[in-house]
């Protein structure tokens, strides 16, 4: 494949205002993601470029970043499916402040969590048991792996300690639908009042979703009774 | 300076399990190179064990779990681990673990390999993200105190006691000391040190080479799992479940070759025993392109594949362009997990005073010379809560240890020294490293070659003693953070080489083509290691045998 021109977002707190783009070109193989490109620039262009990268396998959700203005994980972005004309912008994720190039400060997204009751309250009378129907209703949220990618690609949402966007939505989604907690539907309370149930909003996300979270349809069937009921 | 009873370096599984029983009565901070959600936990695909059925017994697993690590396991350890195997799975579905069920609204159960009943509790294929999730709830209900992103630069031993860590803060580049009275160390494995690997990008065994570096004794370093079944090209993981679940492995012929290895237990036989059928049919000119033989699951259906193997087929389509359902997936052996690790009893407890260690970071050992499938995540919670409580009752009865004060400078000059903008990095080194890990250390090994991988480390040692970091500032930078893990690896690659080319017998994961037999009158016991000035002594380390004297090894 024919060499990609990489404008990547560089930022030094200590030096400058506000990021700027920096063009880096790379001759690309097939199937290389965007994390392996990134690597490539900083293996052997410039060791100073800072992302974020782990598990390089789309699970834990450390390298999500802008791609041409949308929130992706870079590791499981082929380079190919997304450069436009041979050029291909990453930036850091919106929404959340950047710290350094590709760095963004995730402190606050993690403890927006915290505004959700983020764990089980196990119902007294539980015994250990869970029909597959239940287990299933609850699978396809607890699949989130908190990268971050829903909060920055929300729109008018800042990632915010205490304010909980999408991603502490989808926490508080999986615990409502679990037939094992005892606070239940009224969990839901926060989501109507955030307006994530509209079913567009959440169209949006969960077609953004690493994970394809149910954010809309399959969800939300679920809560409209809930919706309906506060207004 | 920070100060705090117990101090747990590492966020994955067997970190917030330790952190979480500790906090109850000490307390507690979490130190840890990524945001807790990231570690490398959340990737293991395929289960936990525990005996929970009627049909099964805890007997049963102690039994696979021996006989599965060739017997160099400690039984007494197993037998704490497979005991307390279906407290542990309790107590996580009360915590919110959304596990697969039975028909019945039981906790469904699968087959991995190397055990005699389908005895792997999961989550779809999703078995360590969910657990590593609800532990991180805990983590938010009980307030626990992390500090993200922070790198063990060095842990704090004085006069014998371990008193604290030195770590290097990535936000905004500061040396900061910690000290506690108890350090629990859960840093996980080293599988880095290899090129072809499952392991994330983090997994470089800084706890374990830095313990080393204290003076703790290590174990059985030279035995490192290859997962038989990892991306050819990527060497992402595709679980053992996709073996489990009913898939074949087929030759360039398009044989079911593992009847020639293994009659009993075909694609279920213990994953050093699959890696190396794998290996061998692709020496002997049946794999294709010499690399890579392939996983055939079309039979299982569409059905199947989308309730048990979601991920499977996700990972294969997005980095193998292969759809499961339609096409077999070329898959090769790579290195999957580290048995050796830092010398434990059950408590947790090392050589060093004060200092605990957990998860794959330690060796207890119940994995032995072979790890089975669904026990790594169990060693996690087992016996990351029994360092948890034990780290709490030994913060309770002392005072925090003396340190030597001038530890943390020390460690801000030896920072600043390597940053120079002139010079080699590190980037060449490190992929030579783990090419030659790779090339002489793998599923096959022999004599020479060893030598030979030895000699070329010190090579690239005397090379690293001259590398730079070619950049200023401490903030973000990973330059230095590839120096640093890059320093790990080395010294944890010549302690799995020496202590390979040591033991001139074959067993478990250890294949030497000079050496193909089990040679227990010569070799059933430990490999310890510990560092006297820059070198590393080895000893024995006597086995525990409680119930089953070693056996011929078929499956």
């Amino acid at each position: 494949m024919a060499a990609v021109t990489f404008s990547v977002a560089r930022y030094a707190p200590e030096r400058d205002d506000a990021p700027r783009l920096e063009d880096f070109r790379l001759a690309v193989r097939p199937a290389q993601t965007v994390l392996e490109a990134l690597q490539e620039i900083r293996g052997s262009l410039d060791p100073t470029l800072a992302f974020r990268s782990a598990c390089r396998s789309g699970i834990c959700g450390d390298c999500a970043l802008m791609v041409n203005g949308i929130p992706r994980l870079a590791c499981e972005t082929l380079v190919r499916d997304v450069a436009v004309g041979e050029r291909l912008q990453i930036e850091p994720l919106h929404h959340f402040r950047p710290l350094r190039d590709l760095v963004v400060d995730c402190e606050p997204f993690f403890d927006s969590l915290r505004a959700v009751v983020p764990w089980l309250v196990t119902r007294p009378d539980h015994d250990g048991r869970m029909t597959r129907e239940a287990a299933r209703e609850v699978e396809a949220t607890n699949a989130c792996i908190l990268c971050g990618i829903c909060d920055a690609q929300w729109e008018g949402h800042e990632v915010r300690r205490n304010a909980p966007g999408p991603g502490a939505m989808v926490k508080a989604y999986r615990l409502a639908l679990d037939s094992r907690d005892a606070l239940g539907r009224a969990r839901l309370r926060l989501a109507v009042e955030l307006n994530l149930l509209s079913p567009e909003n959440a169209r949006t996300l969960q077609a953004l979703c690493p994970k394809v979270v149910p954010f809309g349809d399959e969800v939300f069937p679920a809560l409209r009774p809930f919706a309906v009921q506060q207004e | 300076m920070h100060a705090y009873d117990v101090l747990v370096i590492g966020s994955g599984l067997a970190g917030l399990r330790a952190a979480l029983a500790a906090s109850e009565r000490a307390s507690v901070a979490i130190v840890s190179k990524v945001y807790p959600t990231r570690s490398h936990s959340g990737a293991a695909q395929g289960g936990f064990n525990a005996a929970l059925s009627p049909q099964d017994s805890v007997a049963a697993h102690v039994f696979d779990t021996v006989k599965g690590g060739d017997y160099l396991g400690d039984q007494d350890a197993i037998e704490v681990m497979c005991t307390e195997a279906p407290g542990v799975i309790y107590e996580l579905e009360r915590l919110g673990t959304l596990f697969s069920r039975s028909e019945d609204g039981s906790i469904a159960q699968r087959s991995l390999g190397g055990a005699g009943f389908p005895r792997a509790c999961f989550a779809a294929d999703l078995s360590g993200h969910v657990v590593l999730h609800t532990l991180y709830e805990q983590l938010l209900r009980r307030q626990l105190r992390v500090y993200p992103e922070w790198h063990l630069l060095r842990l704090l031993v004085k006069d014998g006691v371990c008193g604290g860590a030195v770590c290097l803060d990535l936000h905004n580049g500061r040396v900061e000391t910690i000290r506690a009275k108890v350090v629990v160390l859960a840093t996980g494995g080293f599988g880095r040190t290899f090129s072809r690997t499952t392991n994330s990008l983090i997994c470089t065994g800084d706890g374990v080479a830095l313990a080393y570096e204290a003076g703790a004794v290590l174990s059985d370093m030279e035995f490192v799992q290859f997962h038989p079944t990892t991306l050819y090209g990527t060497n992402i993981l595709i679980s053992e479940a996709a073996r489990g679940e009913g898939g074949y492995l087929l030759n360039n012929r398009g044989e079911r070759f593992m009847d020639r290895y293994a009659p009993g237990l075909m694609e279920l036989a213990p994953r050093d025993v699959v890696a190396r059928a794998i290996q061998m049919e692709i020496k002997n000119g049946r794999g294709y392109e010499d690399e890579y033989v392939l996983l055939d699951m079309r039979h299982l259906g569409q059905d199947l594949i989308r309730e048990r193997l979601p991920q499977v087929r996700e990972l294969a389509e997005r980095y193998a362009g292969v759809d499961i359902v339609r096409e077999a997936l070329p898959i090769q052996p790579g290195q999957h997990y580290s048995m050796g690790g830092v010398r434990c009893d059950v408590w947790g407890q090392t050589s060093v005073d004060g200092l605990l260690a957990c998860g794959e970071c330690a060796n207890v050992s119940v994995h032995g010379a072979n790890r089975l499938g669904g026990n790594s995540l169990l060693e996690t919670v087992v016996f990351g809560r029994r360092a948890g409580l034990k780290a709490a009752e030994l913060a309770g009865s002392r005072t925090l240890p003396p340190v030597d004060p001038a530890a943390g400078e020390r460690e801000s000059t030896r920072l600043a020294a390597v940053m120079h903008p002139a010079g080699e990095g590190v980037a060449r080194l490190r992929r030579e490293l783990t090419t030659l890990m790779t090339d002489k250390v793998g599923v096959f090994r022999e004599g020479g070659e060893l030598g030979a991988a030895v000699a070329e480390m010190g090579l690239l040692r005397r090379r690293y003693r001259e590398a730079v970091v070619p950049t200023g500032g401490l903030s973000f930078n990973y330059a230095l953070v590839d120096y640093l893990e890059t320093g790990h690896l080395l010294t944890l690659a010549e302690l799995i080489v020496r202590g390979a080319l040591r033991r001139t017998e074959s067993r478990g994961a250890h294949y030497r083509l000079d050496y193909p037999r089990r040679d227990d009158a010569g070799w059933l016991h430990h490999t310890f290691v510990s560092r006297q000035g820059e070198e590393p002594v080895f000893s024995e380390g006597e086995v525990s045998i409680t119930q089953y004297a070693p056996k011929e090894r078929t499956y």
